[in-house]
């Protein structure tokens, strides 16, 4: 039995399974698409069980550790929960380090609870300490197929934007996107379940919203491979795959239209909000922002599960470039 | 369903709107399904409205992304707009929260639609012309409009322009076609109210 009375208690009992690989530490800093770490926890997340081809020897155990993140992201609370949900679903014992931030520590604190109560164990942080982020929206999980949830949470990051500052207009597309995003999800990913949270960063210049989503699906690459008319694009990158798709090449409508309803809200937060959009879809990460609307800054990462997207406000009135 | 005559134009009965919210299971529709009782409740509301009927559309407690606007509004917009029902409306009423997600369906579909906006006006959404937004910003400053005042008070270079536009503008259901009737300095004219 591990000793999770703190963290380095826990350290200390797990190191001889850490050297066999029976046990897996995962610093989830890594989470947000920001990360220099991004690319390399995808790697380790395939090792449990998260992407991974068959065959591969599972953990009996993970160590989601929260302690070393002092840099929030919304979409890294956002696929924690679903990483955490989904290994629990196949059947990896799931340790949680709570985070050493208040505010990262209250984004998560709801689903660590529920975590807890389905079997999974939790870890208190030795000291907390203030960050400068501050919180729109808990991160929140929800089953694909219940609208209500997802309702919920859009109205919750509604509201946080409203209380930020923000002009209503943002509050607006910012519903609008994650509206067409979850659908999309629910339409084409094959997910089983999203998870969301919202962050608000008032010391940074312009101030900021951001709002992040995830969800455990095929992402946008394997969706677009499973339709017969497209298999001839086996041989490209998820990442040329996933940029054909948000420009509206492969969207099956006339040309001119430039994609289908994410598409065309997103390019409307871009030009008139001056939004920011990362959108990290299995091993493809597609930048955006509104200083340039037209070009998408395309990486090729080399695993990666599931599907992540952040929107990004700024709140300031003066820091709207064309409202 | 109410018909009641409508205070915005006189040339325009109102009915009852249909309430989106009272025809999907939780505040929003994201996907096609969620909207197929919507789609089955607007065809039974246009099927009753008269002739220069208008349907206000509430989206009041209610949001839809593009895709269950898709479902629930291209068939019925379509029925509108193709011949099938005739000289009947529909305007959009407390769109706010749904305006980007409408938008872009509309957009998409090459449609159309007027949108009641809060401060008691209309705008146009989806994929709008410059020169039908022109008309029909003209237009819904009054009750009516004929095709020689439109040329005339907007600079056209002729009255065969204004009809164009003007027949652009009742195909796509934005504004009611009347007449003919006896024109000032002889001959027949038709007028044109807009649907607000």
């Amino acid at each position: 039995m591990h000793d999770i009375s703190s963290v380095s208690a826990l350290r200390a009992s797990v190191l001889p399974e850490l050297s066999s690989g029976s046990v897996v530490w995962v610093h989830v800093s890594g989470l947000g698409v920001d990360a220099s770490s991004h690319d390399a926890i995808g790697s380790t997340l395939c090792r449990c069980g998260l992407g991974a081809e068959r065959g591969v020897r599972l953990p009996s155990t993970v160590i989601l550790d929260w302690t070393r993140t002092d840099v929030l992201a919304a979409e890294a609370l956002a696929y924690f929960t679903v990483v955490a949900r989904r290994m629990m679903a196949i059947g990896i014992q799931t340790i949680i380090c709570m985070p050493s931030t208040k505010t990262g520590y209250v984004a998560i604190e709801g689903i660590v609870r529920d975590l807890v109560n389905a079997g999974a164990r939790a870890v208190q942080p030795a000291t907390q300490f203030s960050d400068t982020a501050s919180l729109l929206a808990s991160a929140a999980s929800f089953q694909l197929d219940d609208s209500g949830q997802q309702s919920d949470f859009i109205e919750v990051c509604g509201e946080g934007i409203a209380k930020s500052g923000a002009e209503p207009s943002v509050r607006e597309i910012a519903e609008a996107l994650l509206r067409e995003a979850l659908q999309n999800a629910r339409t084409h990913s094959e997910a089983t379940m999203a998870a969301g949270a919202g962050l608000s960063f008032r010391r940074r210049r312009p101030r900021l919203v951001q709002v992040g989503i995830a969800d455990d699906g095929i992402g946008v690459a394997r969706s677009v491979l499973a339709r017969g008319a497209h298999t001839d694009l086996r041989e490209f990158a998820d990442a040329t795959i996933a940029l054909a798709v948000v420009n509206g090449t492969l969207s099956g409508r006339n040309a001119g239209h430039g994609g289908g309803g994410f598409s065309l809200v997103l390019r409307e937060a871009l030009e008139s909000f001056s939004a920011r959009v990362t959108i990290r879809t299995g091993s493809a990460l597609l930048r955006m922002e509104g200083a340039d609307p037209t070009r998408w800054r395309i990486r090729h990462l080399t695993r990666g599960f599931g599907t992540q997207i952040r929107f990004e406000f700024p709140v300031l009135a003066s820091a709207i470039s064309k409202v | 369903m109410t018909i009641e005559r409508a205070s915005a134009n006189e040339y325009f009965l109102e009915a009852t709107p249909l309430r989106v919210a009272d025809h999907i299971h939780s505040r929003d529709a994201f996907v096609d399904s969620e909207a197929a009782g919507l789609e089955v409740a607007l065809f039974e509301s246009l099927e009753m409205l008269p002739p220069g009927g208008l349907l206000p559309i509430d989206f009041a407690q209610a949001r839809v992304s593009s895709e269950a606007a898709r479902r629930f509004l291209r068939r019925g917009i379509f029925r509108l707009t193709g011949g099938e029902l005739p000289d009947r409306f529909i305007v959009f009423q407390n769109a706010k929260d749904s305006r980007y997600n409408l938008k872009v369906m509309l957009k998409t579909e090459g449609l159309v639609a007027v949108v009641r906006t809060g401060d008691a006006t209309t705008e146009l959404i989806g994929a709008v012309d410059p020169a039908v937004q022109q008309t029909y910003d003209y237009l819904k400053t009054r009750t009516e409009g004929t095709a020689k005042q439109v040329a005339t008070d907007l600079g056209l270079a002729n009255i065969s322009t204004a009809t164009n536009r003007l027949s652009n503008l009742a195909a796509s259901g934005l504004v009611r076609r009347m007449g003919p009737r006896p024109a000032i300095g002889g001959g027949r004219e038709y007028f044109y109210a807009a649907v607000a």
